[in-house]
């Protein structure tokens, strides 16, 4: 019963148009995934009996919801059931075609006609037809004994092209669910000179499986440079990166890593990430209490001569840093060449410093004094521990080459008899294809004029 | 030579382009409407001397600016007119009877280049300029809007290279197969008239559709294989149900539902070819519209 469900055509049309109409339910339904938490608060609040549907039927989260993971095993189930009986079934064709079993249909019959002759050798006439058929891309396969059928084939690995696809589709969903439940990742800002240790507080954002347990890194990971390059409009061209990583044992490897090209160490991808920038560090000093170390990131502009810009709350001073920064001040100012920082500095909404800074120049305001110490950059990283990633590659090429085969090298069969009646030889042809069936019974009566041509050329002989 | 010069003669190779596809736009479409079927190798003449030009326009700007011409809207459009003229010529020599697809293959390549050209501002800037001064000064709006658009960082990659011919090549076969669609509806409502009667049998025309839309088919699945190895490679995730990767798939299963239902259901004929039409307006919906509506990281090239 549920074999007969799931294997049925009208169960696969169904399930491919709920898969479909899944999709587009969560490109249209904002996704939790997607927007902020804010976004959902509002629209919760704006108009809450809508929301709670929408929340209740999970369309805010429709591809990790129960339903949508439910259609999707019963999509897997569907494909793995259908796959295994068609490669059952082109297993036991192939067998019986070896033995001689299969039954020739002969549709679509192109019968013709010639004078027996003693030019006319049946041997002879089999090398004629192979010959031609070969023309046309078709390769002498067999005889069937008894009946004396000659079968030609073409493109036979088309047969599996059908099981190749949708087997590949299938390894996708089983790594893809794999990788959902076991997968690992992590986004973390490094700054030059800094090291990234791997644990706990120091991610900025993490991803994990439903089964994956917390994302510790085995190494400890530091940005030792990081290079941007621009095109002539300003535009980042490329960013490379080298990081130092240091293992348990204490060993240290530098390994060069780019938009391009992510690294890998100890089952851990690494991927440099467009976002970069620099990193001010400033020492406050307050009266009466230790030095404070402030590090604040500032994000790149979108062309290159354009000022990094930034604007902190800094809630342990109560300060706000409104911060313009250019690595490299432009010839025509008079700090040419030198980086500078346009600040402001506001504590309650009340200026308390407006000034260019320069690198270890330190200003006062009231009874504090703040110093300019040091720049570097920093960038983002990504740090990934796939699961099933093998699986996934050999699931793309096995539905690539299917889905090329069903319609680039689609199985066709063409089928010939000799036979002898009264004085006459009689050609009789048909054939089958997986796909095509009007273009290829224009193929076959091509073939057919071939092979009168051919007989005809018997026929003239005879008569000669 | 240098990039604006380059550039000058890109838009004077544009223009031709237009002009001539424009031509056999209308010599096609004339013979579709009156049923006729002299002077459409004049037609196709046209179509083949507009398809040098657009060669010579393409290649062009490929040299100038440095990267192949898929990145702005304008060059991708151009691109995907390209590939369309260049299956439907290569079709026509191959299989002469399927020369009528060009009552729609021309005019789409003419509305796509405008679109393009639009995206750029072109087409809006030199009629601007035209009726502006009285002249047509072809050099106005050669970087109208963003200029020219250097290669992101992320965009580097071989695979995106082949993601972006696939998707390329994918929009011209779905075009063909859109065309040879809608003549079989047309042939199916006047068969007597010469220029329906001299195209191929409906069944063949229907097949020829499958074929098409096969060809499709399989390109949309090589796009999606390879976008997700690039978004891989360069986001850490090989799909992350963005806007056009869902749209992407919907697309493909959609087609998937046409081929399924021809294979069992035997749809085949006049709901066989209205469903296609729907496929591939779902198609161009997913690469031109989507992008355009929702926010997706495809949204970057504009």
């Amino acid at each position: 019963m549920v074999k007969r469900f799931l294997l049925s055509p009208k169960t696969v049309v169904a399930l491919i148009c709920a898969a479909g109409i899944a999709c587009v339910i969560g490109s249209l339904v904002p996704q939790l995934a997607q927007r902020p938490p804010k976004f959902f608060e509002t629209w919760s609040a704006k108009n809450p009996a809508m929301y709670r549907v929408i929340d209740l039927l999970q369309l805010n989260q429709v591809f990790t919801s129960v339903w949508f993971l439910f259609l999707i095993a019963l999509v897997a189930s569907s494909l793995a059931l259908s796959n295994f009986y068609q490669a059952k079934a082109l297993i036991k064709s192939g067998r019986n075609d070896r033995k001689g079993l299969t039954k020739i249909p002969f549709r679509d019959c192109v019968t013709i006609e010639a004078a027996r002759n003693r030019d006319v050798e049946p041997v002879k006439l089999d090398g004629e037809i192979k010959g031609i058929l070969k023309r046309r891309g078709y390769h002498f396969c067999r005889e069937t004994g008894g009946s004396g059928y000659l079968v030609f084939v073409k493109n036979r690995i088309g047969r599996w092209s059908s099981v190749m696809f949708h087997a590949g589709v299938l390894v996708i969903i089983a790594a893809a669910l794999y990788g959902l439940a076991f997968q690992k990742q992590g986004f973390v800002q490094l700054i030059e000179a800094d090291t990234f240790a791997g644990k706990g507080e120091e991610w900025r954002a993490k991803k994990l499986g439903v089964f994956a347990d917390d994302f510790n890194l085995d190494f400890r990971l530091a940005l030792k440079k990081f290079t941007p390059s621009y095109w002539d409009t300003g535009k980042v061209r490329n960013m490379e990166d080298i990081l130092a990583i240091t293992d348990k044992k204490g060993s240290r490897r530098e390994l060069p890593a780019s938009l391009q090209k992510a690294v890998e160490f100890e089952g851990v991808k690494i991927y440099q990430t467009e976002y970069y920038g620099y990193s001010l560090r400033f020492i406050l000093e307050r009266a009466g209490r230790a030095p404070a170390v402030i590090n604040l990131l500032l994000d790149a502009p979108a062309k290159k001569n354009e000022p990094f810009t930034g604007r902190t709350d800094l809630s342990t001073t109560g300060y706000t840093f409104d911060m313009k920064f250019y690595p490299v001040s432009e010839p025509s100012s008079s700090y040419a060449g030198n980086p500078r920082l346009d600040l402001v500095v506001t504590e309650k909404g009340e200026q308390r410093f407006k000034g260019t800074l320069l690198l270890n120049q330190r200003v006062q305001f009231g009874n504090e004094i703040l110093t300019f110490a040091q720049t570097h950059y920093w960038t983002g990283v990504i740090l990934a521990a796939h699961y099933g990633m093998p699986a996934v590659y050999f699931g793309f090429a096995l539905t690539t080459l299917g889905a090329i085969m069903i319609f680039m090298v689609s199985y066709k069969e063409i089928h010939v008899s000799i036979a002898e009646r009264e004085g006459r030889i009689q050609l009789c042809m048909g054939g089958r294809s997986k796909s095509d069936q009007a273009i290829f019974s224009e193929e076959l009566r091509g073939i057919a004029e071939m092979l009168r041509k051919m007989m005809g050329v018997y026929g003239n002989r005879s008569i000669a | 030579m240098e990039t604006v010069q380059l550039l000058r003669y890109e838009v004077i190779f544009n223009w031709i382009t237009l002009v001539l596809y424009l031509f056999s736009s209308i010599f096609f479409i004339d013979r579709a409407l009156s049923g006729r079927e002299k002077g459409l190798k004049t037609a196709l003449w046209l179509a083949v001397i507009g398809l040098i030009a657009h060669s010579i326009a393409l290649g062009v700007r490929w040299y100038a600016v440095g990267h192949g011409p898929y990145l702005q809207k304008t060059e991708s459009m151009s691109s995907i007119a390209w590939v369309a003229m260049a299956v439907f010529v290569f079709v026509s020599y191959r299989l002469p009877k399927l020369r009528g697809t060009g009552f729609l293959v021309l005019p789409s390549c003419v509305l796509i280049m405008v679109v393009g050209l639009v995206y750029n501002q072109w087409l809006a800037v030199f009629i601007g300029q035209a009726l502006e001064h009285g002249r047509l000064d072809i050099e106005v709006g050669l970087y109208a809007k963003d200029g020219v658009m250097k290669l992101p960082p992320t965009y580097q990659g071989a695979w995106f290279i082949v993601h972006v011919t696939t998707t390329i090549v994918a929009m011209g076969a779905i075009l063909i197969s859109l065309s040879t669609a809608i003549l079989y509806l047309l042939k199916s409502k006047n068969p007597e008239k010469e220029f329906y009667e001299k195209l191929p049998s409906l069944e063949i025309m229907d097949n020829y559709s499958y074929k098409f839309i096969g060809l499709g088919f399989v390109l949309w699945t090589v796009m999606i294989v390879t976008g997700a190895i690039w978004a891989e490679q360069v986001w850490g995730s090989y799909w992350s149900w963005d806007t056009i990767q869902i749209w992407s798939l919907f697309t493909l299963l959609l087609m998937g539902v046409y081929l399924h239902l021809r294979r069992f259901f035997k749809w085949q004929g006049e709901k066989s070819s209205w469903f296609l039409i729907f496929c591939v307006i779902v198609s161009i919906l997913t690469l031109f519209i989507v992008p355009l509506l929702l926010n997706a990281i495809h949204s970057y090239v504009r």
